[in-house]
């Protein structure tokens, strides 16, 4: 069945909190280490149905490096949803997620809808941002916390479903007549010229 | 001297009589097909209209003079499109090629294509086989003309001059030159993409409207018109282009030792991607965007076929991490002379079927890693 709507997703999160291990294990069911060639996990795709609405996620994964951080705006660039993602045994990258939230925030589509991930959730025990203080968090930017585990896929299929419906929600809002796909046609778009005066006096002069 | 007599003895009048005999057949067989009668040539009047609403730019006045030269009450131009249109109904046509899917993306990479789309699509390869390729379709001439405007514009043109010489004003203010360039094929596009349904009747029964722009981006840029796009690109983008060979320069011969890839990825110094540094290579000599977006979906999946191929037994996550420092070792030692530019224009130019797709995935990539150069040590 072909998606009726695709969206654009972007994981964020330090480096080595799992946020690629998190998109494979939504898309393919898969945690890496059961896998026996290259997975390219990059770029993924992820099909959930919505009151009968097939949409089609598009998930691209970004870099977790800190010197690859000034890429970060190139990727969320046009994206409608995030994952940002911290490691729940690592406090530093809980201190991460706050400043993402503000960058996308502040750079990133009006419309986006972001969700906080506190992944490796089957390490319980070596836990080092409480619950209550990540869920805390997520309630004064006004936006969803879900505990995950890509290894054991505790609540991945919940965050991703629950980010593709939110997005769902905002784009039918905000565009009710977008077409199938979700394309829109260039067509409508306004060609502009700047400096089109310069343009009319060279034709003058021809 | 050097001039000899043709062989077969042909006169002006032959050849005229030879091609109003071919004309007659193509009448009388076309006045066989159901719509032909019927079928207005109202896509003339439509391609004028159309070019009168841009009348305030010079490209369009050459266009207006070509277009005016058409006789709608003799047009055979569309019926002859109505005809292919109605003999690849009647035949209920396959795919141009029949190739299996793994055989497809071997050649192609894993990301949706237009090559993809067009052979999987009898409608869509005739369609833009016409607007690309036939010589005799009004609408490939249009494409032509208008490539020949522009090329006044922006050029010291010269019928008898081969290589594209930008005027020295394009050249002095190249940012804004750039944008108005841009501008007016995107409006051509725009042209173009409405006439088609007037000019191929009904062929929203056959492609979606979508697929329709897809049709006339790809058969736009190409050849003369790609050529001048990117030189006119590589000049408003010239400080970045420098940096990026001042950076290719430094890094020659050098194996990049300061990216933190293993010896599984990094494959004999990057030697191991032969596949992927063609791939990149052959970005610079893309002569349509078509062979540009190809390029870039098999230098992906070129990548991940050469970590298979060297890592047979281990199971390797190719994050985008990794894939960043692949790409700078891959860029590097490819040394592709104008990737900043021509990744600009694959941006620019993406038509919204492919965006959020892999394929903008990889063209973002790319350009990160271009400027990710100048963090690398030799």
């Amino acid at each position: 069945m072909e998606p009726s709507q695709e969206f654009k997703i972007v994981t964020l999160g330090e480096g080595r909190v799992g946020k690629t291990s998190l998109t494979l294990k939504a898309a393919r069911g898969q945690f890496h280490e059961d896998e026996r060639s290259t997975v390219n996990a990059n770029f993924l795709q992820k099909d959930i149905t919505f009151q009968g609405n097939q949409i089609r996620l598009h998930l691209w994964d970004t870099a977790g490096q800190e010197r690859f951080r000034a890429l970060a705006p190139n990727y969320y660039r046009g994206a409608k949803g995030a994952i940002v993602v911290y490691d729940i045994t690592d406090k530093s990258s809980f201190d991460r997620v706050v400043s993402w939230v503000k960058e996308l925030s502040m750079q990133a589509d009006k419309d986006i809808c972001i969700v906080i991930a506190g992944n490796k959730c089957d390490r319980e025990k070596e836990r080092q941002i409480s619950k209550a203080e990540a869920m805390e968090y997520a309630r004064k930017v006004g936006v969803l916390h879900f505990d995950t585990s890509a290894k054991t896929g505790m609540g991945v299929e919940e965050i991703f479903s629950e980010l593709g419906r939110l997005v769902y929600e905002v784009q039918m809002k905000k565009n009710p007549g977008t077409g199938e796909r979700g394309y829109k046609s260039r067509k409508g778009k306004k060609i502009i010229i700047k400096k089109e005066e310069e343009v009319q006096k060279k034709k003058d002069c021809c | 001297m050097g001039k000899k007599q043709s062989k077969i003895p042909c006169s002006y009048s032959d050849i005229d009589l030879l091609f109003q005999t071919k004309k007659q057949k193509q009448m009388e067989f076309f006045s066989k097909i159901e719509g032909f009668s019927e079928m207005s040539c109202e896509w003339i009047p439509y391609v004028r209209d159309r070019l009168a609403k841009y009348n305030k730019y010079i490209w369009t006045e050459e266009l207006t003079r070509f277009v005016n030269t058409w006789n709608a009450h003799q047009d055979v131009r569309s019926k002859i499109a109505l005809a292919w249109l109605f003999y690849m109904r009647s035949t209920q046509p396959k795919p141009k090629k029949q190739i299996t899917r793994t055989q497809l993306r071997n050649y192609i990479g894993q990301c949706r294509t237009f090559t993809i789309l067009l052979e999987n699509d009898p409608y869509m390869t005739l369609v833009y086989d016409q607007l690309a390729k036939d010589k005799s379709n009004a609408l490939y001439q249009l494409i032509q003309r208008f490539g020949a405007a522009l090329k006044m514009e922006f050029t010291n043109y010269h019928p008898s001059k081969t290589r594209i010489e930008l005027k020295e004003e394009v050249i002095q203010n190249s940012a804004y030159h750039a944008e108005l360039l841009t501008n007016y094929i995107k409006g051509f596009i725009s042209i173009l993409t409405d006439s088609l349904n007037k000019f191929y009747l009904n062929l929203d029964q056959h492609i979606k409207p979508e697929a329709q722009e897809l049709i006339a981006t790809h058969a736009v840029l190409s050849g003369e018109i790609l050529e001048l796009l990117v030189k006119t690109y590589f000049v408003a983008l010239k400080s970045d282009q420098d940096e990026y060979s001042e950076h290719l320069r430094r890094l020659k011969g050098s194996d990049l030792h300061s990216l933190s890839l293993d010896e599984s990825l990094r494959i004999n110094n990057g030697e191991g991607y032969f596949d992927a540094i063609k791939n990149l290579v052959d970005i610079s000599y893309s002569t349509t965007l078509t062979d540009i977006l190809d390029k870039v979906s098999q230098y992906s999946n070129n990548i991940k076929s050469s970590i298979d191929n060297h890592n047979p037994d281990k199971n390797i996550l190719l994050e985008t991490d990794k894939f960043l420092e692949i790409s700078m070792l891959l860029i590097s030692k490819a040394s592709s002379p104008n990737l900043p530019t021509m990744m600009k224009i694959a941006e620019n130019f993406l038509h919204p079927y492919f965006k959020s797709q892999e394929m903008e995935y990889v063209i973002t990539t790319i350009q990160g890693a271009v400027g990710l150069l100048k963090t690398c040590s030799a």
